[in-house]
């Protein structure tokens, strides 16, 4: 019995290790270069591919496939990841795979920090260098698999349908034959983003979109967002920055928007009223809506957030008690102070129902002053909303359509990304300047104009009043009730409303962007924060762009993460050495760098990146010349901005083409390169013997006696701490020949001088020596000989120095040859006598 | 004789013909209906800046001056003058920044005959608003001075 006992639990025990053996064999992971990373199966999580594009069948999907109340997240148009209750993934999954239209439907793994990996029926692999053709073939034939697409850094590799990719990858790599074999996971990308915990910024989808449902059920795309909390994660703003928002007043110590953070002059109230308290009165909340769109507090548990949370609003009231707007005077004092008392930011949500350009000329030399005058002379940022009207496509508004340089005319989008139903259509053809410059998004059209829509856009409130909490009349529509408040629960709800919208909500969003962008960098001008935020702008909504440019939508979607990454750019600077040489790495950093943003270097052909990390990367040469390093701004989400290049040297400095010049000084050959700052030495070679090792990048030349048609060989190279370059070379011909002297006059009479050519030398006291030696004819002591043309002699003197006079009145007419003897060599010259 | 009375004549015909007219306002008459009003006008005490569409529907006038100061165009019961044409509700005003126009369900409710004037350049009001207000229905309105209105 006790024998039987043992028997079993031995039976058992081998039995649960070979079972545990085999579960061990069946941990999936895929490896990364030769690592096994391990991956758990998500129990609720399936991959679906379809063979055919969804992009126009995505709601039918999760009809006929049984999948309602399913969460299904589209990855393309035709992936997606369909979340299920647990223990349902088998049962869908077997259901998935027998529709005719799925492709593949495969599990979605974690690794260990929880990054969701989706596997499908495709995976990329790049073959070591070594390795066949014929073996790389045999290998595909082996796994029946199809060669999708070739790169120089991978192969997209597709599993014939019920293979796993997974495991077709790691058979690769296993191989011995791949560099790398990875299925072709789709995976998150992790955005750097800060959701504040503001309980109505759920229902901002103008800053943050996700597609959420957020007010009268609607819902918008995904992304039709300006990116906020992407930008929020470089910058919420600087307290140094202010807006002035010119309307119908500020709150005082309004619960998302205090005093601390507000700027509340004496004098900011040009409407009725006390003209020091800039508060609004009644139901006149468009100011505090619009300055909280900018500027409400984040993180504070209540409200909303504003654009530019940690900047300040400087509240300047416009509006009458009575809703009546101030006269054009007074409209300019309040433009001119905002300018005057600090304002970098103007915005403006209002406007005349004209289009004229000109309407009211001292409001427009308002804005021009502040435009040119404001921030020292780098000019405020003035911001107006394009006004409301769609009838016969309707026109942008005066003050919003002056002709001044840099100021924002502003249109609104809708949740879509389209043009809202009311935004102005631009007219190019104009001559009133009927241009949207940049589009934020607003509510999607009022509710006589589509009648389900109407306000949407989630603002502050008069805190304890109507404001613009309950909806009015609602003839034109089928939203809202009557009477509705909106919010109607949370933190002093009635502080709050939904009810914002128009071109006045798109304006301030604009406003609250070009504050984030001048807390990045201060010193940009108005007309360079007007080039950010457009040339930034996402082009959306499928209109036709020109030059970047539509009607609808002018530049496109105001997009804060983009402008705030390109302002970035115009802060960061590369440190770094200017040389860069085989033998030694060279590290580069950039200055200046928010702590969140990261960057990706390119570098010139000659160069090759060693490593990076954070800001700073190393660099090693692989060729000669000049060579360049670019950090690459990776933006809030995933796209990047270039910094602009560092440029450099790379090795050994080859001297550019060589300039040659003759007889300048006289009997002489220049040469000069452009100077290298690398080089510290120049070598100089002449027909192929080294005359100077100078650190000049110039250098002076003997002509050769009599040297016409000859051809000089220049040869120059430079030394620098790379070591020695390669030569620059030159041929040249002699343009004529040259005399080692002159004799003057010739003809002559009476008397002739002759001079020995001496060397001019501006250069180096080395350089003058060198040429010294290369003297034609030595000074010092020569023999002057006479001959008439049959060759009888004349006259002979001996003389020294660079002149000497001789009477030759008792020769007679005719020619003659003047001989110089120097003792090493005979130089000759004709001499004419004629009387 | 007979040239003295061509002279004459000559001379009355020029006279008639250069002289001022004492009033040569382009006056016009039309029927019709008060509509709506402009939104950005919403607080005055007169609610001035009224639509009116012409009954024939063919033109839309709005009107923010009234030459004679004893005739009031129609206010809100809100309002507590007592010699104008209409009282209004106030909830036809309270859809403003949707609509200018009262409800649909009253919109031939405030039947109206007017003498009026082109309001011509100088006359021409144009009004600072907020940009929540829709405005569409103002782009091709024209701008008129009532001399005379009744219902």
């Amino acid at each position: 019995m006790k024998k039987k006992s043992i028997t079993f639990i031995t039976v058992l025990l081998s039995f649960l290790v070979i079972m545990g053996f085999t579960q061990i064999n069946k941990a999936k992971f895929y490896y990364a270069y030769n690592e096994k990373i391990y991956l758990n199966e998500l129990d609720n999580k399936l991959i679906v591919r379809y063979k055919q594009n969804k992009g126009f069948d995505k709601k039918r999907i999760s009809l006929y496939s049984e999948l309602s109340g399913k969460l299904i997240v589209w990855k393309d148009d035709s992936t997606c990841v369909i979340t299920f209750s647990a223990n349902e993934k088998v049962l869908f999954k077997g259901k998935l795979q027998t529709q005719v239209d799925v492709k593949s439907c495969n599990p979605v793994y974690a690794i260990n920090t929880g990054l969701e990996m989706g596997t499908t029926d495709e995976f990329l692999v790049k073959f070591n260098e070594n390795v066949s053709l014929k073996d790389i073939q045999k290998l595909h034939k082996k796994y029946d698999v199809e060669v999708v697409k070739t790169t120089d850094l991978y192969q997209l590799i597709k599993v014939p349908a019920g293979s796993d990719a997974l495991e077709i990858a790691n058979s690769y790599q296993e191989s011995g034959l791949a560099r790398f074999s990875q299925p072709n996971f789709i995976c998150e990308m992790e955005l750097h983003q800060v959701i504040p915990n503001d309980p109505y910024f759920a229902n901002q989808f103008a800053l943050n979109n996700t597609g959420q449902v957020f007010t009268d059920g609607h819902s918008g795309t995904i992304d039709a967002d300006i990116d906020a909390p992407e930008a929020w994660s470089i910058t919420q703003g600087n307290s140094n920055i202010t807006i002035a928002v010119l309307d119908q007043g500020l709150t005082s110590d309004h619960p998302d928007l205090p005093n601390t953070r507000q700027v509340r002059l004496n004098g900011s109230n040009f409407a009725d009223g006390d003209p020091n308290n800039p508060s609004p009165t009644g139901n006149g909340n468009h100011g505090n809506a619009c300055a909280g769109t900018i500027g409400a507090a984040q993180n504070n548990n209540q409200g909303i957030s504003g654009v530019a949370p940690n900047c300040k609003i400087m509240p300047v009231r416009i509006f009458n008690s009575d809703g009546s707007g101030i006269t054009p005077q007074r409209l300019a004092d309040a433009i001119t102070f905002a300018r005057q008392n600090g304002a970098q930011i103007i915005s403006n949500s209002w406007g005349y129902n004209s289009d004229n350009p000109n309407l009211q000329p001292v409001i427009r030399d308002a804005i021009i002053a502040a435009t040119t005058q404001g921030r020292n002379g780098l000019g405020c940022i003035v911001v107006f909303s394009a006004g409301n009207n769609i009838e016969n496509n309707g026109f942008v508004h005066f003050p919003s359509n002056v002709n001044v340089s840099g100021v924002l005319t502003v249109g609104a989008s809708d949740r879509y990304d389209l043009k809202a139903y009311y935004s102005p259509l631009g007219n190019p053809s104009s001559s009133n300047n009927q241009l949207i410059d940049i589009v934020a998004p607003s509510h999607r059209a009022y509710s006589c104009q589509i009648a389900t829509e109407t306000f949407e856009g989630w603002a502050i409130d008069i805190p304890d009043n109507a404001g613009y909490n309950p909806v009015h009349e609602n003839d034109c529509g089928s939203l809202p009730g009557i009477g509705t408040i909106l919010p109607n629960a949370g933190t002093g709800y009635l502080s709050y409303t939904g009810r914002f919208g128009g071109t006045s909500y798109s304006c301030p969003q604009v406003a609250g962007v070009a504050a984030l962008v001048l807390s990045i960098n201060p010193n940009l001008s108005q007309q360079q924060v007007f080039d950010i935020l457009t040339s930034t702008a996402d082009k959306v909504g499928g209109y036709s762009y020109t030059n970047g440019f539509c009607n609808e939508l002018g530049y496109g979607r105001l997009n804060a993460c983009h402008a705030i990454s390109k302002a970035v750019t115009t802060i960061a600077s590369i440190v770094g050495s200017t040389l860069i040489c085989s033998s030694s790495s060279a590290t580069f950093s950039v200055n200046n760098l928010p702590s969140v943003c990261t960057i990706s270097w390119a570098c010139s052909n000659n160069l090759q990146k060693l490593s990076s990390s954070g800001n700073t990367a190393v660099f090693i040469s692989t060729d000669n010349g000049t060579g360049w390093v670019q950090p690459n701004l990776i933006s809030c989400d995933g796209s990047q901005y270039p910094i602009p290049a560092y440029h450099v040297l790379v090795g050994t400095q080859k001297p550019g083409p060589i300039t040659i010049g003759f007889d300048f000084p006289p009997g002489r050959i220049t040469a000069q390169v452009t100077r290298i700052p690398s080089a510290t030495t120049y070598k100089w070679y002449l027909d192929g013997v080294l005359k100077y090792t100078t650190p000049n990048a110039k250098a002076v030349f003997q002509r050769l006696q009599d040297d016409y048609d000859h051809v000089y060989y220049i040869d120059v190279a430079t030394i620098n701490a790379c070591g020695v370059s390669d030569i620059s070379h030159a041929e040249v011909s002699a343009p004529s020949g040259y005399n080692a002297f002159s004799i003057y006059p010739n003809p002559a009479t009476d008397n002739i001088t002759i001079a020995i050519s001496s060397p001019e030398s501006t250069d180096s006291a080395s350089l003058i020596a060198a040429t010294q030696a290369a003297r034609f004819i030595l000074t010092n002591s020569y023999t002057i000989r006479i001959l008439d043309n049959f060759g009888s002699l004349k006259a002979s003197l001996k003389r020294s120095g660079e002149t000497v006079t001789i009477p030759v009145s008792n020769l007679r007419n005719g020619i003659y040859i003047v001989e110089i003897n120097d003792g090493k060599k005979v130089y000759r010259q004709q001499l004419v006598i004629k009387r | 004789m007979k040239n003295i009375k061509q002279i004459v004549t000559l001379v009355i015909g020029l006279t008639t013909a250069f002289s001022c007219k004492k009033d040569d306002i382009d006056l016009k008459q039309a029927e019709g209906y008060i509509v709506g009003f402009d939104p950005c006008t919403i607080n005055h005490h007169y609610r001035i800046g009224y639509v009116i569409i012409t009954a024939d529907l063919k033109d839309t006038l709005i009107t923010y001056n009234l030459s004679d100061n004893t005739y009031k165009m129609p206010a809100s019961v809100m309002c507590s003058t007592s010699d104008t044409i209409y009282k209004i509700p106030e909830g036809y005003f309270s859809n403003f920044r949707n609509s200018a126009y009262f409800p649909k369900s009253v919109q031939y409710e405030f039947k109206i005959k007017l003498v009026f004037t082109k309001a011509n350049e100088n006359e021409m009001v144009f009004n600072v608003c907020t940009h929540d207000i829709n405005q569409a229905d103002f782009n091709n309105a024209k701008q008129v001075i009532i001399k005379s209105a009744t219902k």
